[in-house]
């Protein structure tokens, strides 16, 4: 909250300045304008979009409104995109190209378990994935001659692979992509030598992880490197709190995205406003709604949420060729915030730093309880560093341990101080999710290789069930 | 210079066309990266320029 605000990428790009400008009814035109190109390609194209076209009453793919393809469009989900690939691997039938023009290919990370889904991607989708990468970083502060740090494992077979490295390039800065490839210890000592970097982009979780190794080291961020003017984070949500203490310790703003493979990149930013508002309260996500569609659906109904609600991301690619996602349910839980209380702008939005899973939901003792609620509790403590949850049955009863481990650069914690702690973050629990918990402090190195992308909780209920 | 540089895209984009007819096999997947490129450009600036995709 105390870093300065960066100069404002509107007033140097008139095309960023004409997205700003432009009012709901233009947005929506264009937006109409997409989705008729969109179906009508993939009727012709796609035998898996063209079945659902059929079934919902749009002959040939004409579409005449955005409400009539929402309402005539089914929802795709994960498991039928699984069942298409499996019925004619390796694509599925959703491709709105010939397979000749696929030339890269995006996968999902494969940890709900579920498996794996596949989208073909065609020269122009490359191009793009760099592009709906370098919106949001340009608009959090990156510009041409910067040094980039890029904390996400480079390559691969996912979207997060790849789009970063497209993104620093066509920006014209320096990227340095470090993630995977590294320990922390190694890329902390090559930004060291690097004598100035300006931008980092990282999970949550990892900004958190380099952090606390850097502190660790007696280093401050913000003395060590004056000169970076953007913190870019995705992937998983935080307390302000810690927002708060990031941008302290690294005298800079910090910036969020909403990105997924779905997507081909990001769907949303934080643009250069940062993570609070000038309330104090929680920022907004700006949906970049020129290049997806995104409705924001009761998971129950499918009707659209109201205003400050809770309710799914269900996303349509107004520019992918290859695989788009056509009304394709995320599973992502955020809240709604309608464009006329974003305070400018014909964009809608979502709260940042709180997006969740419906998928992660876990019904405890009859509470809805998301992951998130405990990570707002357990990293209020600063002297936190990591931490698991574990849901079990004992004695026929459900049971949720928490086990945390203090910090690195907190290590000459007391005694009485650690248990203090403990008993704080259990009241803290309470407050947030109205249950009292097992609260147990555990060393630092339980954690190890957990950096990336968290996957801090375990349901172990039906374990406790077996005879 | 918005439309300037929509126009400048346009005609880009049909000298890549162009290039895109070479029969020289090392150069086709190249000449179709350039004019997938142009037309990420022109796809990117859609809104402002009120056009569909290339």
């Amino acid at each position: 909250m105390a870093s300065p605000p960066i100069a404002d990428p509107f007033a140097a790009s008139p095309l960023l300045r004409r997205f700003s400008e432009a009012t709901r009814a233009e947005l929506e035109a264009h937006q109409l304008r997409k989705v008729q190109a969109l179906c009508h390609r993939l009727y012709a194209k796609s035998d898996y979009y063209r079945a659902k076209m059929d079934e919902g009453g749009l002959a040939n793919g004409e579409v005449d409104s955005l409400d009539r393809f929402a309402k005539a469009f089914g929802t795709s989900t994960k498991a039928d995109f699984l069942k298409d690939q499996q019925a004619a691997p390796p694509f599925g039938t959703r491709l709105g190209v010939d397979r000749g023009e696929v030339v890269h290919i995006s996968m999902t990370s494969g940890t709900s378990g579920q498996g794996q889904e596949i989208y073909g991607r065609t020269q122009r989708d490359v191009h793009m994935l760099g592009y709906l990468h370098a919106l949001p970083w340009y608009m959090a502060g990156l510009r041409k001659g910067d040094t980039a740090i890029n904390c996400v494992p480079a390559g691969g077979m996912t979207t997060g692979g790849w789009g970063p490295g497209e993104a620093v390039r066509v920006l014209g800065a320096t990227g340095f992509h470090v993630g995977g490839a590294t320990s922390t210890e190694s890329k902390i000592d090559l930004m060291l030598k690097l004598g100035g970097i300006h931008f980092i982009y990282a999970s949550t979780n990892y900004l958190h992880t380099l952090t606390e190794a850097l502190l660790a080291r007696g280093i401050v961020p913000r003395e060590a490197f004056p000169g970076m003017h953007g913190l870019f984070i995705a992937a998983e949500g935080y307390p302000l709190e810690w927002a708060a203490k990031i941008e302290e310790h690294w005298g800079c703003r910090l910036q969020e995205g909403y990105g997924s493979t779905q997507l081909n990149g990001f769907g949303a930013s934080t643009g250069s406003g940062g993570v609070f508002r000038d309330n104090g309260e929680r920022g907004l996500l700006r949906l970049f709604e020129w290049e997806h569609l995104v409705e924001i659906l009761d998971p129950e109904t499918g009707a659209p949420v109201l205003p400050g609600e809770l309710g799914e991301m269900v996303v349509t690619n107004l520019s992918v060729e290859g695989s788009p996602a056509v009304r394709f349910r995320t599973g992502d839980a955020a809240r709604f915030v309608p464009w006329q209380e974003c305070g400018g702008g014909a964009w809608n939005a979502i709260e940042c730093g709180t997006i969740g899973r419906f998928d992660d939901m876990m019904k405890i003792r009859g509470n809805n309880i998301w992951p998130s609620m405990f990570d707002a509790a357990v990293f209020a403590h600063p002297q936190v560093g990591e931490y698991k949850g574990r849901v079990y049955t004992r004695d026929g009863k459900t049971e949720v341990e928490v086990k945390i481990a203090v910090a690195e650069h907190q290590a000459g914690l007391s005694a009485e101080e650690r248990a203090r702690l403990v008993q704080s973050v259990r009241a803290a629990i309470k407050q947030r999710s109205n249950m009292w918990v097992e609260v147990c402090e555990v060393p630092r190195a339980e954690f190890q290789g957990f950096a990336y992308k968290a996957r801090r909780w375990s349901d172990e209920r039906q374990d406790g069930y077996r005879l | 210079m918005p439309e300037a540089e929509g126009t400048i895209l346009a005609e880009m984009l049909a000298l890549a066309d162009r290039l895109a007819e070479s029969e020289d096999a090392l150069m086709a997947g190249q000449y179709a990266h350039l004019r997938a490129r142009i037309a990420a450009l022109i796809e990117v600036r859609s809104f402002a320029d009120g056009s569909d995709a290339a």
